[in-house]
């Protein structure tokens, strides 16, 4: 890429932070209430909501990564982009819906109304905030590697200021726009990225006159003498190893998506049940909409630029999907695809940050540490605002540190961390009546540490194998192997173990209030609230005298 | 008597259509769930366990593989519009008829 290239790239994404941050400006409320500044008061539709949801969900290594991967090893690396669509049907059928009937503004909210409040608002907010840093941290790591590639910056200083950029405009956007502001950039970068994408794929297959067996026989015949292995399966998980590790990614995959803190915010941004349905159902046609579009760009990738070129670019696989636009429509088309891959970032972090700020503010200051105050709308709102700019901070400086590492585990580790910690006590919350707070505790502290124990002595942080071309392991940390767990993806064993840890515990125990609110919100979470009912009540946390009184 | 809300729920809850409701909506929910874990497990199990017979086997001019893969794409749309569509016209007016007998607890 030529010095003009990286300006023009620079350019076009200067033109849609400046579009966007004015919007941003534009729709933020300077003093706004808690329902406000976290869900925007629950104000968007359904549609709005559907695609604000894809654009909070495909990041950047959805786009970059997957084409990329599918460019190279074909048929297993879609089987993986799939796993992606099927967690929202967990989302749409169990969750949406209960979720939004029975929650205010976070995820504890909805836990909290039967279980023992103190220690479960603890629980929650720790496993949001460990699940959103992992998410952010792979974000703001994979925004280095981008730079890197679209504005061609080699020197690490460098690419590190543009982290800390990246970084600050982002922290500018939910300061100033709350999720007002954050959902309206994640549907503009929801239609951007997906007009892209419809465009790329149209122009791929115009180059084989439209025909899908033709841009086939290209990319087989592009990949050399092993071509045809790549509409085959097999070329990844092709050993009894590789085999479990992929069902294990797959059962995390599948139950992550719907416990994941930012996705599940999301749902308290529509007024009721039927809309929260709808934004599901608008996400996953949007999403399986993008999973085609990328099949398309990834197989053409590898008919029209060709696995050698991939290859051979500074950043690898993830070159793929711009090295093709490069091919396709010249300097102009990669400037866009580029400014497209940015706004995926900056609008995934927004949602991170505005997620984990309101889980602090919300579950942990307002309810925990201030419990026994009466802790004012504002200042809550002003708290989450500090912690936005620290949480943003914190996202900077990991990324800085954690530019140029392998970073696609720590999205695996989010997903089985949100799978194992967070999805078991939701869905036993929500329908099993015998559940009690000791169970739900067990099984989220047991989900969370134990998926974060067995990542860090899998092969993805150390002990792979020396990788003879590249002289490097594979793993995080070089030159030590300190691992014992032989799957990189932890969730096949965690995932039952949270489970059933949530069961046992519950078993072995008695909790009344649980017993006896389960009934009541049984009918809610089918029904939802009669209108101008608070969701609950609101001033002191449970167990407080108050609202034994408000309650008789 | 432990409750995070300020209505009564009794009613609602041993009314007959709430009743229908749940049934109901546990049919739905059940059997779309069945559909899809019938469905991508066939699609992940063979294509990593049995990869060679999806592979060689064909149905027309397309192997096995591509069209569970095809499947597995579109079934969670199909899936989605069809219990957005049960729930908007089945489940939504009996909801509606079981809030209404939500009542508010005299204080």
């Amino acid at each position: 890429m030529d010095d003009n290239s990286s300006l023009l790239n620079f350019l076009v994404f200067a033109a849609f932070v400046l579009t966007t941050l004015i919007i941003v400006f534009r729709v933020g409320r300077r003093s706004a209430s808690q329902e406000e500044f976290f869900t925007a008061s629950g104000g968007f539709s359904g549609r709005k909501n559907g695609f604000a949801l894809a654009g909070d969900f495909l990041s950047a290594a959805a786009f970059l990564g997957i084409t990329g991967a599918v460019a190279l090893n074909g048929y297993d690396s879609y089987l993986y982009a799939i796993g992606f669509l099927v967690g929202w049907l967990v989302a749409l059928l169990l969750v949406a819906q209960r979720l939004r009937n029975t929650g205010r503004l976070t995820m504890a909210d909805a836990i909290c109304l039967r279980l023992n409040e103190r220690p479960m608002r603890v629980a929650a907010g720790v496993s949001t905030l460990a699940v959103t840093f992992f998410y952010l941290l792979a974000q703001m790591a994979g925004a280095g590697g981008l730079v890197a590639l679209l504005l061609d910056v080699p020197s690490r200083a460098g690419q590190s200021l543009v982290i800390a950029g990246v970084g600050l405009v982002m922290i500018v956007y939910v300061l100033v726009g709350g999720m007002r502001g954050t959902t309206i950039v994640q549907i503009l970068k929801a239609v951007l990225l997906l007009s892209t994408c419809a465009v790329l794929a149209i122009w791929v297959l115009s180059r084989f006159s439209l025909s899908i067996p033709g841009m086939l026989d290209a990319a087989v015949a592009s990949a050399g003498p092993e071509g045809a292995a790549l509409l085959e399966p097999g070329k990844v998980y092709g050993t009894a190893l590789t085999r479990l590790d992929f069902i294990s990614l797959a059962l995390a995959l599948a139950l992550g998506t719907a416990g994941l803190p930012h996705i599940l915010m999301r749902f308290y941004t529509v007024p009721d049940a039927r809309q929260a349905r709808r934004s599901a159902a608008w996400a996953i046609g949007l999403i399986c909409l993008f999973s085609v579009f990328v099949l398309v760009l990834g197989l053409g990738a590898a008919s029209i630029v060709g696995p050698e070129k991939i290859l051979g670019s500074v950043s690898g696989p993830n070159s793929a999907g711009p090295l093709l636009a490069f091919e396709l429509g010249g300097r102009w088309m990669l400037a866009i695809v580029c400014a497209v891959a940015f706004a995926t970032i900056l609008a995934v972090v927004a949602g991170l940050l505005i997620t984990s700020a309101a889980s602090f503010a919300h579950d942990i200051y307002e309810r925990v540490i201030r419990r026994r105050h009466q802790v004012g709308d504002q200042e809550v709102v002003r708290v989450a605002r500090w912690a936005v700019v620290a949480i943003g901070l914190l996202g900077i400086g990991g990324g800085i540190v954690a530019n140029g590492q392998n970073v696609a585990f720590l999205v695996a580790l989010a997903f089985a961390v949100a799978a194992s910690a967070n999805l078991p006590t939701l869905i036993l919350t929500m329908y099993w009546k015998r559940f009690t707070t000791t169970g739900a505790l067990w099984s989220m502290y047991g989900g969370l540490i134990s998926s974060v124990v067995l990542i860090v002595f899998s092969p993805a942080v150390s002990g792979k194998p020396i990788n003879p071309a590249t002289g490097k392991s594979a793993s995080m940390i070089q030159g030590v192997d300190f691992h014992w767990f032989p799957l990189d993806n932890p969730g096949i064993v965690s995932i039952p173990l949270a489970f059933a840890l949530g069961i046992v515990a519950s078993l072995l125990t008695r909790d009344d209030k649980s017993r006896e609110v389960f009934n009541d919100l049984e009918v809610v979470g089918l029904v939802g609230a009669p209108p101008q009912t608070p969701f609950e009540v609101v001033g002191p946390a449970a167990g407080e005298p108050t609202r034994e009184a408000l309650a008789k | 008597m432990n409750t995070p809300y300020s209505f009564d729920t009794h009613a609602a809850r041993t009314s007959p259509t709430y009743a229908e409701l749940k049934s109901r909506t546990r049919r739905i929910t059940l059997s779309l769930l069945a559909a899809f874990v019938a469905i991508y497990g066939t699609y992940v199990g063979t294509s990593v366990y049995a990869s060679e017979a999806v592979a060689d086997a064909h149905v027309g001019p397309l192997s096995v593989a591509w069209l569970l893969t095809l499947t597995a794409t579109a079934t969670p749309v199909v899936i989605a519009v069809v219990f957005m569509r049960y729930s908007d016209r089945v489940l939504q007016p009996l909801a509606d008829e079981v809030r209404a007998l939500l009542v508010e607890r005299d204080q």
